[in-house]
């Protein structure tokens, strides 16, 4: 099978998950971590395992075979690893879905609404009378 | 055995060599075998003048009788060189490490069964032969040297260097270690923050670009015509960021300093006393405020230019009073000016009368915006007005898109805005025709004067064209 060549990308969250792998913790393991730092990150175990083979294949990280400190050691020092950047970053990633899911819910009710100022109208046109 | 010795004994034995050679050579260039393979090759092969030939290479001549190299590939191409610039070749292809290449140079059975020219030959790897000339009797140390070298080099390595031998090409060739990734504050949103679906109609470098100034606080002016949705980005930008909003409009006031600094005012237990502006306190916002200055081309009096050329530029301060001990205000590092202004002769203080030193306060760049393409203008009436009929939609947009052909002619004097647009498409969904509706919003932007190519004519006719 041909593996398409994908543009890689840099993301608020690949610090923290360099880390996480780099120290033997699994994938749902280094979610938590990020979670901790980003609590309303949509990042999942999904987008933690792709990295890791990103850095594996790219040779970035040897990960070892057992954790090498303890998840709640590991929390203790990610917190100090989230640079301003990377703050915001996270910040504009959470506004912005927040925006679009705005839209939809715009396009959505808008119909309702509609109907809702006929009625509106047709009190306005009786108070009118 | 050394291979001193072996090639002693090779050469006391005269024809044996030559004939062992000679079917080397030619199960080595079996054309059925090269067929098979199917791949290009290029071979070297050593022969005999029988016409006057000159070097690819160094233009030199080879004289009918003289040893030449005839260098050949699959595609029945053929060159000739001298044997020096042969080798060089050969090392060359080597060192890069062509595939397509034997490399060694072949003997014909002709020349390997002519004894009359003073060359020797060496077996070398399996069936290929290697090629050395004039050959002379060999010193201890040459023999030495011999054993330990291989190939071309051993073949080779007692004649003369040149000096551009020296200083090969090499540098060209060696690979540079790729330079390790950095992540970038650009690269980072790139990867991480999707366009919101409002802002899908601008490029999306512009929405990044514009997110890393709002992240280094740098200001930006956004310019437009009048109805393009600059104000509107602002908002969604403060939105995006989660910074607090603030937005100060001002073609609404005739004071532009009580607007930014603060104003006087009476109470009767105090007396008059000095109100700071909400400006001062978006300033001084904790959590570094998003501040909209709307319309800032409008201002007339000068006074809104020179209060905000401190606060927009390195100094980050306002002065509350002109007195040399007046109050100041520090603004805090990570607020934001998103200034928009109107651009076009149509507009009263339009950008062009920027001064200079005012447009380079803006640091994160002067954006330009345009009215949006007809297709995305029809989705926003979709959207803003669903009960709007998509052929109604497509009519309006395309009268708009007319309209601006003809101010970009200069035939007009002013364009149709997307706010317009989403007008007469409020008017249509309410129950007015298309017609009336875009003769209600459109037409009093155009003054009915004298004569029939008056811009209110042109419009009139565009709207009536759009049939009902």
């Amino acid at each position: 099978m041909v593996r398409r060549k994908g543009i890689k990308k840099d993301a608020y969250w690949h610090n923290i998950a360099k880390l996480g792998i780099s120290s033997g913790f699994k994938p749902a393991q280094v979610g938590r971590l990020i979670k901790e730092c980003f609590p309303e990150t949509e990042i999942n175990g999904r987008h933690i395992g792709a990295y890791k083979r990103r850095l594996t294949e790219e040779g970035q990280v040897e990960i070892p075979v057992r954790p090498t400190t303890t998840l709640q050691e590991m929390m203790s020092i990610v917190s100090g690893l989230v640079t301003d950047d990377d703050f915001f970053t996270y910040k504009c990633s959470i506004g912005s879905t927040k925006r679009s899911l705005k839209c939809f819910e715009y396009k959505l009710t808008a119909e309702l609404q509609d109907k809702d100022n006929m009625e509106n109208i047709e009190e306005w046109i009786e108070a009118l009378k | 055995m050394s291979s001193r010795d072996e090639y002693k004994k090779r050469i006391e034995a005269g024809m044996e060599i030559d004939r062992e050679v000679t079917e080397t050579f030619i199960k080595a260039l079996d054309p059925v075998g090269m067929e098979s393979d199917k791949v290009r090759k290029i071979t070297y092969t050593t022969d005999l003048g029988r016409t006057s030939h000159m070097c690819l290479e160094c233009d030199e001549h080879i004289d009918v009788g003289h040893l030449y190299i005839r260098k050949t590939d699959t595609d029945v191409k053929e060159w000739s060189y001298c044997v020096e610039c042969a080798c060089k070749d050969l090392k060359g292809r080597e060192e890069i490490g062509y595939k397509d290449t034997d490399f060694c140079i072949y003997v014909s059975e002709d020349v390997a069964g002519d004894r009359k020219y003073d060359y020797d030959l060496t077996p070398c790897v399996e069936h290929k032969v290697s090629l050395k000339i004039e050959v002379k009797e060999m010193t201890d140390r040459e023999v030495e040297d011999y054993d330990e070298r291989e190939g071309l080099e051993a073949l080779f390595g007692d004649r003369p260097v040149r000096e551009e031998e020296d200083t090969p090409d090499e540098e060209l060739e060696i690979e540079a270690p790729p330079a390790p990734h950095i992540p970038t504050i650009m690269s980072k949103l790139k990867g991480s923050v999707d366009m919101p679906e409002e802002f899908k109609f601008a490029d999306s470098t512009v929405f990044y670009t514009m997110l890393r100034n709002i992240f280094r606080g740098k200001s930006i002016l956004v310019l437009g015509p009048s109805g393009c949705g600059k104000s509107s980005l602002g908002k969604i930008l403060a939105d995006i960021t989660h910074k607090p909003y603030y937005a100060f409009n001002f073609g609404d006031t005739m004071n532009p300093a009580a607007k930014i600094l603060g104003d006087t005012k009476y109470d009767s237990e105090k007396g008059t006393f000095f109100k700071k502006s909400r400006f001062v306190s978006a300033l001084q916002d904790r959590e570094g405020s998003f501040i909209m200055l709307d319309e800032v081309t409008r201002d007339r009096t000068g006074d809104l230019a020179n209060i905000l050329m401190p606060v927009l530029d390195g100094q980050k301060y306002l002065a509350l009073d002109e007195s040399d001990d007046a109050d100041t205000v520090d603004i805090n590092a990570n607020a934001f000016f998103y200034a928009t202004a109107n651009i076009g002769r149509e507009y009263l203080g339009a950008a062009h009368d920027l001064d200079r030193a005012w447009k380079d306060r803006f640091t994160g760049g002067i954006y330009e915006l345009e009215y949006l393409p007809k297709g995305k203008e029809q989705e926003l009436l979709m959207i803003r007005s669903p009960s709007l009929d998509e052929k109604d939609a497509e009519r309006i947009t395309d009268f708009a898109s007319r309209v601006r052909d003809l101010y970009k002619a200069e035939e007009i004097s002013t364009a149709v805005s997307t706010r317009m647009c989403l007008s007469t498409a409020e008017f249509v969904v309410d129950g007015m025709s298309l017609i009336d509706a875009l003769k209600q919003v459109c037409l009093p932007f155009y003054p009915i004067v004298a004569g029939d190519d008056s811009e209110r004519v042109q419009v009139i006719q565009t709207i009536q064209s759009m049939g009902d």
